[in-house]
């Protein structure tokens, strides 16, 4: 029968060259901040001392994170949310088990220029600015001024997890900009009198910024720890079933005094 | 190609403005989202087909080919149109509607979407193409949707929400017929013939619980949907007064295994015809990380109609059915087994498989015959 033969030569080929696609190098992929600094520096530390280990990070987003693991094109999916319900059923269609190590805890800090007398401001302020119900500072307490908002881009766990914590799950503001990671907001609203956004705990010292306390609660390792600052969060790395080989390795040496060290050094919180 | 290069300018030019650096840009001011999507399948089928009466099908061809747009207007207004360029039933330079409608999402509790789209009957039907882990949908799921127009996509009013996590429920009132183009204002007829100026209603009710160890999800549907009066055999022209239907379903799922089942039973009025099909479809995931993933596949499906209207030419895509004894029969039994390479999740992956129908007709004595093949997908999606 001529499609036997067909079948025989397209299954060979598909046999052939799809082992040449394995590398044993681990493969991290997702959010920004988890991947800017935090786990390069940890996959640094793990390499000076398991001398020929290879890392190939990735960081792009939460939802590529999770969306790799779920695609098989990656070893550890790395995001600062929760999975979504979406995320869950993808997973479960594509017999994969999402399975959570919680690396770090992190808190998204409201950030304006140094130069915006303003020190605070309501969660629901906040919302009514980043939704772009409220378009002048003066309408919440600060000089005239058009508001400049900044957020992370819509594969960002961040972006994810403000909406919904801060926003109450409404939509951002058609005037808001988003950006590529938390270095380019924290740039942005330095440059800008009249900007805001936020970023993880790890980027409130950069320079021309301001931190704005939260329903009167300035984000820190002990508010978010301890619960009082409500835009606390867990900083995630998923893997398809409990961690094995190479990805149980690393997590667990993110997980050591040693890791959790630089957790801390890179502006997070440690877990342990 | 013209209607391909027409349609392609004219989306562009009336919904988007290219600006300098390059950038697309709505048209709308007050746009909050906008995306583009585009679903690519080039598929090759070899179906044996003499026994059924014609020449072995040996066939490349593009099986989808979807350019889609969404957009967001403040927080609950939207709307998505898809189009499909290569559709079979494209004729006179019509682009085939894959879906399209203007949508209000209230809340989680209700969204209301009122355009052309699925109808909430048959999970396998209502599950994107571009997620099937079987190349083609099962049988008894195309007996319903191709031979008798029942489900599929309809035009007119979709509600849809949950009630918890884990209840929700889907809602249409709708043409009671497939619907194409606004050129025709026929509705798409199955068998029985479909009734322009008649309502389809469906409603459908599901659980699904995908955070537990054993994920599972059950649920039921049902549908009525006039007939009779357009299109169709001419022997139930007038006779035929309405289908009415039931399915029901139910997968588990635990670690790398899925398991995946539904069963429709269908009503004819008027002549008395019963339909009534199922389908099992069993999968196994093996991970390839970083390198994507493997996908085996099984499926067994079966449907009968003791009038012979199951239709074997609808349910074997591409088998070649030259001459009339084997269209229309009694039973239909499928069996497929596959095998998919995901090299990026479904956005690039690769099926292969081989389907076996086994066709028999005790209605017109024909006994049985059999329409077995390869199909082998390819899939791009962005």
């Amino acid at each position: 029968m001529k499609y036997t033969k067909v079948l025989s030569i397209a299954t060979a080929a598909l046999a052939i060259a799809l082992p040449g696609f394995a590398q044993d190098k681990l493969v991290i992929k997702g959010s920004d901040t988890l991947g800017a600094k935090m786990i390069p520096k940890i996959a640094e530390a793990y390499e000076n001392k398991n001398p020929g280990s290879k890392f190939e990070i990735a960081a792009e987003g939460s939802s590529t994170g999770i969306a790799a693991i779920i695609d098989g094109t990656a070893h550890i999916g790395m995001s600062s949310r929760e999975l979504k319900g979406k995320e869950k059923a993808a997973a479960g269609a594509n017999g994969v088990r999402l399975v959570k190590t919680v690396v770090a805890n992190d808190a998204v800090a409201v950030i304006v220029n140094e130069s915006n007398p303003l020190s605070k401001l309501s969660l629901k302020d906040v919302e009514r600015i980043f939704t772009g119900d409220v378009t002048n500072w003066s309408a919440v307490g600060g000089k005239s001024g058009g508001i400049s908002g900044y957020t992370r881009n819509t594969s960002s766990g961040t972006y994810a997890f403000f909406q919904k914590f801060a926003l109450a799950g409404r939509d951002y503001g058609s005037a808001t900009q988003k950006m590529a990671g938390n270095e380019q907001i924290a740039t942005e609203v330095a440059n800008n009198p009249n900007g805001i956004g936020y970023v993880g705990l790890a980027y409130v010292g950069a320079k021309g910024i301001k931190v704005i306390a939260v329903d009167g609660v300035l984000p820190s390792p002990k508010t978010a720890n301890d619960g009082s600052y409500t835009l606390a969060r867990g900083l995630n790395c998923f893997t398809n079933g409990a961690p094995t080989g190479a990805a149980k390795k690393f997590l667990d040496f993110a997980l050591t005094a040693p890791g959790q060290k630089i957790v801390a050094s890179t502006g997070f919180v440690p877990v342990k | 190609m013209k209607t391909l290069s027409y349609t392609l300018c004219a989306v562009l030019a009336a919904g988007f403005a290219f600006t300098g650096d390059a950038q697309v840009k709505p048209k709308s001011k007050k746009v909050t989202e906008l995306k583009f999507s585009g679903r690519i399948q080039g598929q090759w089928d070899g179906i044996e087909s003499e026994e059924v009466g014609g020449e072995n099908r040996n066939h490349f061809y593009f099986r989808r080919l979807f350019l889609g747009g969404h957009a967001k207007v403040g927080d609950n207004w939207g709307g998505d149109i898809v189009m499909d360029f290569a559709a079979s039933t494209n004729n006179d330079d019509t682009v085939f509607i894959d879906g399209a409608s203007v949508w209000y999402n209230h809340s989680d509790a209700l969204r209301i979407d009122v355009g052309q789209l699925k109808v909430p009957f048959g999970v396998e039907e209502t599950t994107s193409s571009s997620k099937l882990k079987a190349i083609e949908r099962s049988a008894v799921n195309r007996q319903f949707a191709e031979q008798l127009k029942f489900n599929a996509r309809h035009t007119g009013i979709f509600a849809k929400g949950k009630f918890s996590d884990f209840l929700s429920y889907d809602l249409a009132v709708v043409n009671s017929g497939q619907n194409h183009t606004s050129k025709d204002s026929d509705l798409k007829d199955g068998e029985y013939g479909s009734n322009r100026n008649e309502l389809g209603y469906y409603g459908r009710l599901t659980y699904a619980n995908y955070e537990s160890e054993l994920r599972h999800y059950f649920g039921a549907a049902t549908g009525v949907m006039k007939v009779g009066q357009d299109g169709g055999d001419a022997a139930y022209r007038n006779i035929a007064e309405d289908i009415t239907a039931y399915n029901i379903f139910a997968g588990f799922g635990s670690g790398p295994f899925n398991l995946d089942a539904e069963y429709m039973f269908g009503d004819v009025s008027g002549v008395d015809h019963e339909h009534d099909g199922y389908s099992v479809q069993a999968s196994y995931a093996i991970s390839n990380a970083p390198a994507g993933s493997w996908e085996l596949v099984y499926r067994y499906s079966s449907v009968e109609n003791s009038n012979g209207e199951v239709g074997a030419d609808e349910i074997v895509r591409r088998a070649n059915f030259d001459n009339n004894d084997w269209d229309n029969v009694a039973k239909l039994e499928q069996n497929y087994i596959g095998v998919n390479y995901l090299f990026n999740g479904h956005d690039a992956k690769f099926m292969l498989g081989y389907e076996m129908n086994k066709i028999t007709d005790n209605v017109a004595a024909n006994g049985s015959a059999n329409a077995d093949g390869f199909r082998a997908r390819i899939q791009f999606l962005f």
